[in-house]
């Protein structure tokens, strides 16, 4: 009875680990991809997006703490690195670069977003 | 190398609590599913170890839906004689009523050199005077020695015999062990009057052992 009762809690720590992993992990990938979304945007509108590109690196150091809790340190790293060229680029207009970085952003947000879910790719 | 130690001392410490939640078995004593835990544990321990960049989370989740898979089949195992069968497998009986069962050592892989040396292993050093031999799950073998060969006892001979009792420790290195006390039903002031009887005290005594029956082993202070 006492293992059923450890087995029991173990249980509901590990749903519970999973649950806040997959909503907190969703929840600061869904602001960043918005937010490089709005960068985007403005960078189409006005050539500059520079105040936008600010907000997702200050936004993404805020998180990178907590969901290292949960995702791969070297991906968190990667995404850190790929906004903070974005930023550099985001100053500077008509660049390519600027769009390349965004894409290669979201690719890697795309990433941490799929591995939370359970797929045939996640699983085997 | 601070974050290698202290992920070290985490993972030590659920490992530790990984274990004790299976039961305290040695290798040799666990069943196939126990030792299959076994092994993953360290295994998915080892990854968060060697790889930084791993949350370290992976690795404690990993360990408790282990330990949840462990309770779970045991609890089943108790509760279902297949699932037992399908997790553990089956005893063999290799020697029967005296006669080495040859299909049941090819079943099991066994030759028959690995049946004497297990048998030596048994202190049986005639297999001619092994009535059953049994292969258990955890891979020992159990042995029932013929009648004629069985070692004479003390109710063979009928001879009455006092009832063993369980020598507890009761002073180990100086110190007062209270719950062997308790369980012994005696106070600390008994124990100074046996301690005193033996003409020493406490604190120069290096072990000392007691049963209910009141034989006292003292070995003393070097």
């Amino acid at each position: 009875m006492k293992r059923l009762i450890i087995a029991a809690v173990l249980l509901v720590l590990v749903i519970t680990t999973y649950l806040s992993s997959f909503f907190y992990i969703n929840k600061c990938c869904n602001n960043a991809k918005m937010l490089l979304e709005n960068s985007v945007v403005e960078y189409k509108k006005q050539k500059t997006a520079e105040p936008e590109a600010l907000k997702l690196e200050k936004y993404w150091d805020e998180k990178e703490k907590t969901l290292s809790v949960f995702v791969n340190h070297d991906r968190i790293d990667d995404i850190e690195k790929a906004i903070s060229l974005l930023n550099v680029y985001a100053k500077s207009k008509d660049n390519e670069l600027f769009y390349e970085y965004a894409e290669n952003v979201g690719v890697l947000i795309h990433q941490i977003l799929e591995d939370t879910k359970v797929s045939m790719h996640s699983v085997f | 190398m601070i974050t290698t130690i202290i992920r070290t001392i985490i993972l030590y410490v659920f490992v530790t609590f990984a274990i004790r939640v299976m039961g305290k078995r040695q290798i040799g004593d666990m069943q196939p599913n126990e030792l299959v835990i076994t092994l993953l544990i360290s295994e998915i321990v080892a990854i968060p170890l060697q790889d930084i960049s791993q949350p370290i989370l992976s690795g404690v989740v990993a360990i408790f839906v282990l330990i949840i898979l462990e309770i779970l089949v045991s609890v089943l195992a108790l509760k279902f004689i297949t699932v037992r069968k399908f997790m553990s497998g089956n005893s063999v009986v290799i020697i029967n009523n005296g006669v080495v069962d040859q299909q049941a050592l090819k079943n099991v892989r066994m030759t028959v050199l690995d049946l004497v040396e297990m048998l030596r292993g048994q202190d049986v050093f005639d297999i001619s005077t092994v009535a059953f031999a049994v292969l258990e799950v955890n891979g020992e073998l159990s042995v029932l020695l013929k009648s004629g060969d069985q070692p004479l006892t003390a109710k063979d001979m009928s001879i009455k015999k006092d009832k063993s009792a369980l020598p507890l420790p009761v002073i180990s290195d100086g110190k007062i062990l209270k719950d062997a006390l308790k369980a012994l039903n005696i106070t600390n002031e008994d124990l100074n009057k046996k301690l005193h009887a033996n003409h020493t005290q406490c604190d120069k005594v290096f072990l000392m052992t007691l049963d209910r029956h009141d034989n006292i082993c003292i070995i003393k202070k070097v």
